[in-house]
C-alpha cells in the first residue's frame, strides 16, 4: 500500500474511497474466515455433522463470535489501563 | 499496479476497470482461503485414518462437511456484521 501514502494529492479521491470500501470489505471477510475456523473447532468439529447445523450448533456459533468480540474489547481495555498505569507509575 | 498514477484522460473507464480488477482479485483470494480452511477443516473430519484412495463415505463426507462450513461461514458473518452495527449504534 506504500502507493497510498506518499503522493496523496495525485490520488484520484473517488478511487481511493473506492479502494478503501474494498479494503474493508476484505478486512471484513478475513475476520469471518478467522473466526469460522476458530468457532468450528469449538462448537462442529466433534460433533456429527447432518444435513444443517442443528439450532444447538447454530447458537454456539453465535455465542462464539460474540464472546470472542466481548473478549477483544475486554483485553483491549485492560491493556489500555494497564498501559495508562504504566505511563504514571511505571510498568512492572 | 501503480495507484499513485491518475488515469489516462481522467476518463472514468479506467477507474472502472481497475476497480474490476481489485474486486475480482479480492473474490479470488477470498475463495482461496474458503478452500484452504474447508480442506483443513474436513480433511480433519473425514479422513481420519488415510488409506490408499479416499473412500466412498469419506467423499460423502467431505462434501458434507463443506456444505456444514459454508452454512458455518455465513451464519458467523451474519453474526459479526450485526455485533458491528449494534457497536457502531453505541458511539
Amino acid at each position: 500500500m506504500s502507493n497510498f501514502g506518499g503522493n496523496d494529492e495525485k490520488v484520484d479521491p473517488v478511487l481511493r474511497q473506492m479502494i478503501q470500501e474494498e479494503q474493508v470489505k476484505a478486512q471484513f471477510q478475513a475476520q469471518v474466515h478467522n473466526f469460522t475456523d476458530k468457532c468450528w473447532d469449538t462448537c462442529v468439529a466433534d460433533s456429527r455433522l447432518g444435513n444443517k447445523l442443528d439450532y444447538r450448533t447454530e447458537a454456539c456459533l453465535q455465542n462464539c463470535v460474540e464472546r470472542f468480540l466481548d473478549t477483544t474489547i475486554s483485553v483491549t481495555n485492560r491493556f489500555t489501563q494497564l498501559l495508562q498505569r504504566g505511563a504514571t507509575g511505571g510498568m512492572h | 499496479m501503480d495507484f499513485g498514477s491518475p488515469p489516462a484522460g481522467g476518463s472514468g473507464v479506467n477507474r472502472d476497470e481497475l476497480m474490476d480488477q481489485v474486486k475480482s482479485q479480492i473474490a479470488i483470494a477470498n475463495a482461496q482461503e474458503l478452500l484452504q480452511k474447508m480442506s483443513d477443516k474436513c480433511f480433519k473430519k473425514c479422513v481420519t485414518k488415510p488409506g490408499t484412495s479416499l473412500d466412498n463415505s469419506e467423499q460423502k463426507c467431505i462434501a458434507m462437511c463443506m456444505d456444514r462450513y459454508m452454512d458455518a461461514w455465513n451464519i458467523v458473518s451474519r453474526t459479526y456484521s450485526t455485533r458491528l452495527q449494534r457497536e457502531r449504534g453505541k458511539l
